[in-house]
């Protein structure tokens, strides 16, 4: 129990250092994993699967190479849960909806996403398939169709969404690091409100190839970890050119891991005035400006800027991920996977139809349908065209304030996380949670979400973990590892809230 | 502050489009839910877009086009094993042309 307690605490690579030393097998660190989550995978709802067997079977040929001598990867016997919207070779893969589930059978797709398969290259563990938000449509994980993840600090609060169960199996100390997916916040946020590091890649950095498709313009493969160093190395191992997927960049990946060793002496921050106005919860806008103000004792210049048409980031993503989902939802059809349902007598529409109908839940049904609505003729040039324009100014605000600063600084959400079924009925006000990382996604930039000091929530009562954001320009995902790094070094001392945690006492 | 429904005739139409049924309860709330979110983003038409061009994907002008070169691609067999309906050849659906 002792030596769970502390494999459990190590970082990612922490794990992957004792593993190459032999201070601990990869054996035992599944095992380690495997207790733990077993312990809280219930209560908190972290994982849809868990795969032990597969699990151990990696951790042996860990152990095996390490015997004969041969060269370990720098991920050797770190165990890693991997958002289930993306695919793992055999593994059940459902993306949170039961349209990939016929009878009890989960689909196992017959290939793993490149980002996967480079995992498992360097000797990572797969722990399981985490728990999210179907179809990576929501902000709480509760739209999961199987059921709600929770928040390792607070239970009756969401740990965000939708990567909510790769959040919650880090914070939790499950496992020290996982992959989520972030289409307009989706890994920022859950890292947020669960203290936890989260990394969306400028578009085009990560492979997509056997992520299922939300929004096509939009959708990023992110790393989460427990620190920062090793969300770094996650990002090192997943990043790069992929031929099989033709909107990834051919272009050097940086050393995001010795990036967190820079410091940000010299960096210029831009803070944007409209991240920190109405809607801003006060106790998250002061640790939040905390979080800044360390970066400038640490040598860092803090700018005043602007991103004026950051109102309409909510608008304007609402119209183009949900045309662009009407489109990528169509292959769920009831013919080559997952759920078929055919009313007797009907036709093949008939048989869409029903699959479709019986197959997602209200909020894909709610999206795909405003998408069709957006999409239309007649509505086409006055929303969807309209937003591809207003997208094209919200791109213009970034690149003119990276004309004068290096590194933009943020709240990553506007609260601390909310109460489960808090915003379930409202879907609009769902939708503003995300209104400081969509236009990260709508100008194709690297962001980050990096844990501050805690703040209570309105009402009063426990602190809940808050994260600062760091964005950049294209392609400059190091200097947000070194300012993020900054961040987390000067806040170390403070123990994040984690009640569910396994050193913790359980209530 | 009442909201504007979408008329059920028009969630009927575009749930048509979608190919997805949808209970008359189900048809009720979207019409609700879908008012409302129209309304919302009704306000991108205050902002002045004369000459902007549209960004319909970002970073395009990067991408390299891959060589046209034959690979191997998913073995059939492997392709059909979990359809819910197939044969040696191909996935079946129910009839959608008249014999």
């Amino acid at each position: 129990m002792g030596q769970r307690n502390e494999i459990q605490h190590w970082t990612l690579i922490e794990v992957a250092q004792h593993v190459a030393a032999g201070d601990v097998s990869a054996e035992e660190v599944a095992r380690s994993a495997l207790d733990t989550i077993e312990e809280l995978n219930t209560p908190l709802g972290a994982f849809l699967t868990v795969t032990a067997d597969q699990m151990l079977t990696q951790a042996r040929a860990v152990d095996a190479r390490r015997t004969r001598g041969e060269p370990l990867g720098k991920l050797a016997g770190v165990p890693l849960g991997i958002k289930d919207a993306l695919c793992t070779r055999g593994v059940p893969t459902t993306c949170g909806s039961k349209i990939l589930v016929r009878g009890s059978e989960p689909w196992r797709p017959p290939y793993d996403a490149t980002t996967v398969a480079r995992l498992w290259a360097e000797g990572a563990l797969l722990a399981g398939k985490c728990n999210m938000d179907e179809f990576a449509m929501g902000s709480s994980t509760e739209n999961s169709a199987f059921f709600p993840a929770r928040n390792p600090a607070d239970p009756t609060r969401t740990p965000g969404g939708s990567s909510g169960g790769s959040a919650v199996a880090v914070a939790a100390r499950m496992i020290p690091g996982a992959l989520g997916s972030d289409t307009g916040g989706s890994v920022r946020q859950p890292a947020a409100y669960t203290g936890c590091v989260g990394v969306k890649p400028t578009y085009g950095r990560v492979s997509r190839f056997g992520l299922i498709a939300y929004a096509s313009s939009l959708d990023v493969v992110g790393p989460m970890a427990s620190d920062v160093r090793g969300a770094a190395r996650l990002l090192e191992v997943i990043a790069g050119h992929d031929p099989r997927d033709g909107t990834s960049l051919d272009q050097p990946v940086d050393a995001y891991e010795a990036a967190c060793e820079r410091g940000v002496r010299g960096l210029r921050v831009g803070v944007p005035e409209e991240y920190f106005g109405t809607g801003l919860q006060p106790e998250v806008k002061t640790q939040v400006e905390a979080a800044i103000h360390l970066l400038e004792r640490e040598g860092a210049t803090l700018v005043p800027v602007h991103l004026p048409h950051t109102r309409h980031a909510v608008a304007t993503y609402y119209v183009i991920a949900t045309a662009e989902a009407s489109s990528n939802l169509a292959r769920f059809d009831g013919v080559r996977f997952g759920l078929r349902h055919e009313p007797p007598a009907g036709d093949v529409t008939a048989m869409y139809e029903a699959t479709r109908g019986k197959g997602f839940g209200p909020e894909v049904k709610r999206r795909i349908v405003l998408g069709t609505y957006v999409l239309s003729h007649g509505y086409y040039d006055a929303y969807y065209r309209k937003a591809q324009q207003v997208r094209t100014l919200i791109r213009r605000d970034f690149d003119q304030v990276f004309g004068e600063v290096d590194v933009i600084a943020t709240p990553t959400a506007p609260t601390v996380a909310f109460l489960l079924g808090e915003q379930l009925d409202d879907p609009l006000t769902m939708y503003l949670n995300d209104v400081y990382t969509l236009p990260a996604n709508l100008a194709g930039l690297p962001a980050l979400s990096v844990p501050v000091a805690p703040a209570p929530p309105s009402g009063g009562g426990s602190p809940l973990p808050v994260g600062l954001q760091l964005l950049g320009p294209p392609l400059a995902e190091a200097r947000l590892f070194a300012a993020a790094a900054v961040v987390e070094a000067m806040l170390t001392s403070r123990q994040p809230p984690g009640a569910l945690s396994p050193t913790a006492p359980t209530p | 502050m009442s909201h504007k429904q979408l008329p059920t005739e028009t969630v009927a139409t575009l749930l048509r489009l979608a190919r997805l049924s949808a209970t008359p309860e189900e048809q009720q709330k979207l019409s609700a839910d879908l008012g409302k979110i129209i309304e919302y983003i009704q306000a991108l038409q205050e902002v002045n877009t004369d000459g902007i061009e549209p960004t319909a994907h970002v970073l395009l002008d990067r991408l390299a086009w891959r060589d046209d070169i034959l690979e191997q691609g998913l073995d059939r067999s492997e392709a059909l094993a979990q359809a819910p309906r197939h044969d040696d050849e191909g996935f079946r659906v129910p009839t959608f042309v008249e014999d």
